[in-house]
């Protein structure tokens, strides 16, 4: 899948934005890929990823996935997008805090039956996570919520991979670990990778690296 | 396949209040069972109220005019005048208005059974066919027939059987048993004389009269009849509702005789219709309030919820999946509240009727109709509920 924005800005922020990388300008995301958003509080990464994700409607210009216009696609098949095609990792995780680790990466992973039980455990394992398998959400810390809630997202067949801010309140080590899994993640399934961060920190050279 | 609704169901059971369901499962059930009760004691009375409704057609009167000393003085008989049908007739309330015919020749009625000998003069009257519900096939005669078909108030079988009988060491007569005995019938006038024979083909509570068909009563009359027709001294009138109460009324006003048993049914019947009415209405007072209650819980608990069916709706759920829990809560719940206010609609009615059986020929009806009314309203109840669940959800998760 190819996404291309034409000259979007949010609404709100109209008055506020000039052309930057993405906004008010002709961008192409293309297959393969993996694009680093890096930008200051505010200046509109989570809106930009919530409009690819369907979430939010309220921008001026087009954005395409390969020739569809997204603001046409009817409000009922998103979920059939984001079964099949476009992932995300939130900003706030949106994990179930009195489901358990396990069953909140279940909720998921029982709607696409994409991972086997052991390659889910292998994640779990990879990202320090396996004795924490059956504790509620709840009592995980941010940092552990931010590595279950990339599993959950990686639970599906998807030709774009959204990661808003995922690494925010992991240590550098952890945060390595999760981009190797998310490059293998992209690379096997040949997909567009969009991550937004607040830091200057490049994590790899292949990156194209996008200022707002 | 619900496996993948296990972790949504725990996500929604954590918001659902059991007082809340509670408090709408009780008043559900007591409005529920209050109209299915209502229904069973309307279909059950129904019966009782129209017990004669096998002969006659269900709503009609008759009335006649009162007997007064001067009528016998005068020797006129009390009869209707072309004024007053005319004016009958205009009143909104009768539908259709027939006079009796009585016969105007000398009938006697005798049996040539030796174990009951009985020979009586007697009398016929007629009214036509379109009121008597009787099978056209035995209530029927054309000028060939040498039989003739009748119909005689109950009355005279206990007359007889309790009065007659015993005193005179005759034996006592069922219904089934007098049907089958034959009479001879002999007619006459205008010198001349006819021989029948007559059988009993039905009993009537709801008009004191011997009964013959209209045809056979207008050929007799023609044939044999001592005068030209008068003004009729009964009439019948259709009605939309014998119970209306302007046609009391307007019978009082006129010191018009209205038939004693029609106006006990008539008034049982109205007032049977009001007290169902009144009680079926409260039950739907009472259920719609308790809908109201689920709706308002189910609104509740998707308002309380928003953030999280949003997740699941972002994680790729379909529409009709996050509906489902929700519709299964409602299906089920009200599922058990209906079958539960059947059954105690049932047994209630079952003891009222106990109890109503010491005084009046009542029995139980079949189920079916309060059976297919609870699940008309179980159906409609979940369509309710689906639409409202849907819509709150929609706006959800848009």
């Amino acid at each position: 899948m190819n996404i291309r924005c034409s000259n979007i800005v949010p609404i709100p922020m109209a008055d506020s934005v000039g052309e930057s990388d993405i906004w008010r300008t002709e961008r192409e995301f293309v297959s393969g890929n993996m694009y680093h958003i890096i930008a200051p509080s505010g200046t509109g990464k989570t809106s930009f990823v919530s409009i690819l994700f369907g979430i939010r409607k309220d921008y001026s210009g087009t954005v395409f996935f390969d020739n569809q216009n997204i603001a046409h696609i009817p409000l009922l098949e998103w979920a059939n997008i984001r079964r099949n095609k476009v992932s995300m990792v939130f900003q706030g995780l949106g994990l179930f805090p009195e489901l358990t680790t396990l069953e909140n990466i279940a909720l998921k992973n029982k709607l696409t039956q994409h991972k086997t039980s052991a390659e889910i455990h292998t994640l779990i394992s990879r990202l320090g996570l396996q004795n924490h398998i059956h504790k509620p959400a709840a009592i995980l810390s941010f940092g552990q919520q931010q590595r279950v809630a990339l599993i959950r997202a990686l639970c599906q067949p998807f030709e774009c991979l959204l990661l808003d801010e995922p690494f925010s309140h992991l240590d550098s080590e952890n945060a390595t670990i999760c981009m190797h899994i998310i490059e293998e993640e992209l690379q096997q399934q040949n997909a567009i990778g969009i991550l937004t961060s607040l830091e200057n920190k490049y994590y790899s050279n292949q990156h194209h690296v996008l200022n707002l | 396949m619900f496996s993948i609704y296990k972790e949504v169901w725990k996500i929604i059971k954590h918001s659902i209040r059991f007082w809340q369901m509670l408090a709408f499962s009780i008043s559900a059930f007591i409005g529920l069972t209050i109209i299915l009760f209502a229904l069973f004691c309307y279909v059950d009375f129904k019966e009782i109220s129209f017990h004669d409704s096998a002969i006659f057609k269900d709503e009609f009167i008759v009335i006649s005019k009162k007997v007064s000393t001067i009528h016998t003085i005068t020797q006129k008989t009390s009869q209707f005048t072309s004024k007053e049908m005319k004016d009958i007739a205009a009143q909104e309330f009768f539908t259709e208005v027939a006079s009796f015919q009585s016969s105007r020749f000398h009938i006697q009625l005798y049996t040539q059974n030796k174990h009951m000998p009985l020979q009586t003069d007697l009398f016929f009257e007629s009214v036509p066919d379109m009121y008597i519900n009787q099978d056209s096939q035995t209530w029927t005669w054309k000028e060939s027939d040498t039989f003739i078909p009748i119909i005689v108030p109950r009355n005279f079988l206990a007359l007889y059987n309790f009065g007659f009988a015993p005193s005179q060491g005759l034996p006592q007569l069922s219904e089934d048993v007098i049907s089958k005995i034959t009479f001879n019938v002999r007619i006459s006038g205008n010198n001349m004389r006819k021989e029948f024979t007559a059988r009993i083909v039905n009993f009537s509570d709801k008009i004191n009269t011997v009964l013959v068909p209209e045809t056979f009563l207008q050929w007799a009359n023609q044939t044999y009849g001592y005068e030209d027709e008068g003004n009729p001294s009964r009439v019948i009138l259709g009605t939309k509702n014998s119970a209306d109460s302007r046609i009391f009324e307007y019978i009082a006003q006129n010191k018009y005789q209205i038939n004693d048993d029609t106006i006990q049914n008539s008034k049982l019947s109205f007032y049977l219709k009001v007290t169902t009415t009144i009680v079926a209405t409260i039950g739907f007072v009472i259920a719609v309030l308790a809908m109201y209650l689920l709706l308002f819980s189910f609104y509740l608990i998707i308002e309380k919820k928003r953030e999280k069916i949003q997740i699941i709706w972002h994680l790729g759920y379909s529409f009709s999946a996050i509906m489902l829990p929700y519709n299964v809560i409602s299906i089920v719940a009200n599922g058990i509240i209906c079958i539960a206010a059947f059954v105690a609609a049932y047994i209630a009615n079952n003891y009222v009727i106990h109890f109503v059986q010491q005084f009046l020929p009542v029995s139980q009806v079949p189920i079916t109709v309060p059976l297919i009314a609870c699940i008309s309203l179980y159906c409609i109840i979940i369509l309710v509920n689906f639409i409202s669940i849907k819509r709150v959800l929609y706006s959800a998760i848009s």
